[in-house]
């Protein structure tokens, strides 16, 4: 569709150019390389695509799609069984005007600088892409032309230790007789950084199998749009393989067993944020495999927050 | 030193934060504390075309004209389900008397555990019908 396309009317250049952190100052330089008639207004923007799944049709709880989340009815006709997508908002968190005299953009370059909120989010993958945007509106449709840069996420201060982090446990009806209690060394970390922590669990039934300890990373992105329905719990991904803390463990009712742990973040890792239409946090999820093929699963985590600067 | 600065833009809600997604139609069915008053609302066709909505035009408007077309057989269905009901409760009566001496066993063996889940049964009952009220 380059025929309806406009043509590029100016480049961007930021400084610095490396990854900066929020409450720093961005100096954008805007060239323009020929002047731009006709322009009732001109800005800089500073803002994020900000990532997010949202339920595309119909009520969630609406009785006409009572059981369509059953396995059996995936993919059927008349079901919106994966009724849920993935889009994006731009939010924009600050800007400055650009000098237009008499309806014309001049050409060569203009410099704004823009200070960064404290609150700004970190760069995090399809959650949250920064962009720096020259947002011209003239007649016809507006000219936008964007360059990406790098927020990293400051830890928050003070620092959370682990026991001010959600643990997590007892959520489900069946396999919920342990009760754990468990602990990282610090509530902080970066990305590639290696989380040590404990695991005690005490089970409350008597139990008659061994058992399988085992420890990953639990990443959820809640979506919130902020007009969009929102999709029904958020989204959930591990950081794979499970590493295994300790094997045919025989568990004892009423009886308290530790186990240390021990497991890198990966080097890419998102950050733990809030944005307007979405948020990531963090977890170690603890694993209990009991062992027989009708062994429980019995399931706990504790929040970590991860932030890149 | 403070700095002045925007303040942050308001974040949405998630699903758990905006409460049960259903019509106002809906809600009024499930709402409603007799069966009778239910069977009505039900039968109130604008409770079916109810069931389109959110739906992108266009594919809302198809759905309420395949739901005016099953109506017929919906009303069949909401009439035939107060007899259905009628059943059900008549079974339940029934059960009730078949497993009163094992109610009983239990009451004389495990008091505890006896008064406790009839505690949870009360409990249940009494959540459904402050989720049905809210």
């Amino acid at each position: 569709m380059k025929l309806f396309r406009r043509r590029t009317v100016a480049s961007l250049r930021l400084d610095p150019g490396t990854a900066v952190r929020p409450t720093d100052t961005l100096t954008v330089t805007v060239e323009v390389d020929e002047a731009v008639p006709g322009v009732t207004a001109a800005r800089i923007e500073l803002g994020y695509v900000n990532g997010f799944r949202y339920h595309w049709a119909g009520k969630q709880a609406a009785l006409a799609s009572q059981g369509q989340d059953s396995l059996l009815t995936a993919g059927q006709l008349g079901t919106n069984y994966g009724g849920d997508k993935d889009s994006d908002a731009w939010v924009s968190v600050i800007d400055a005007p650009l000098t237009v005299a008499a309806g014309v953009l001049g050409s060569g370059p203009q410099q704004v600088q823009l200070r960064l909120p404290s609150w700004a989010p970190g760069t995090a993958g399809e959650v949250v892409r920064w962009e720096a945007r020259l947002h011209v509106e003239r007649s016809g449709k507006d000219t936008v032309v964007a360059e990406s840069f790098t927020v990293l996420s400051v830890a928050p201060d003070p620092a959370p230790t682990s026991a001010e982090l959600p643990l997590i446990q007892g959520e489900r009806a069946l396999a919920n007789s342990i009760l754990f209690e468990i602990e990282t060394e610090r509530g902080t970390y970066r990305p590639g950084e290696e989380v040590r922590g404990t695991v005690a669990v005490t089970p409350r039934d008597p139990v008659d199998r061994s058992a399988l300890l085992a420890v990953w990373f639990q990443q959820l992105t809640d979506s919130h749009p902020v007009e969009k329905n929102p999709t029904l719990g958020p989204s959930e991904s591990f950081v794979r393989p499970m590493t295994s803390i300790a094997k045919d463990v025989r568990l004892v009712q009423g009886q308290r067993s530790e186990f240390p742990f021990a497991l890198t973040l990966p080097a890419d890792a998102m950050p733990t944020l809030e944005a307007v239409h979405s948020s990531v946090r963090w977890f170690v999820q603890i694993k209990v495999e009991f062992s027989g093929m009708t062994g429980a699963i019995e399931r706990a985590e504790r929040g970590i927050v991860v932030h890149t600067g | 030193m403070s700095v002045a600065e925007p303040p942050p833009p308001e974040r949405g809600q998630t699903a758990d934060e905006r409460g049960r997604d259903v019509s106002a139609e809906q809600a009024a069915f499930e709402g409603e504390t007799t069966w009778a008053r239910r069977l009505v609302r039900a039968a109130d066709p604008r409770m079916l075309l109810s069931q389109a909505q959110d739906y992108p035009v266009g594919i809302k408007q198809f759905l309420q004209f395949c739901l005016i077309l099953v109506y017929p057989a919906w009303l069949f269905l909401v009439l035939l389900a107060w007899p259905i009901w009628l059943v059900g409760k008549a079974f339940e009566g029934i059960l009730y008397v078949l497993f009163w001496p094992v109610r009983a066993i239990h009451k004389r063996n495990n008091p505890e555990e006896y008064a406790a889940f009839q505690a949870e049964l009360k409990a249940r009952k009494e959540a459904k019908k402050a989720a049905r009220t809210s």
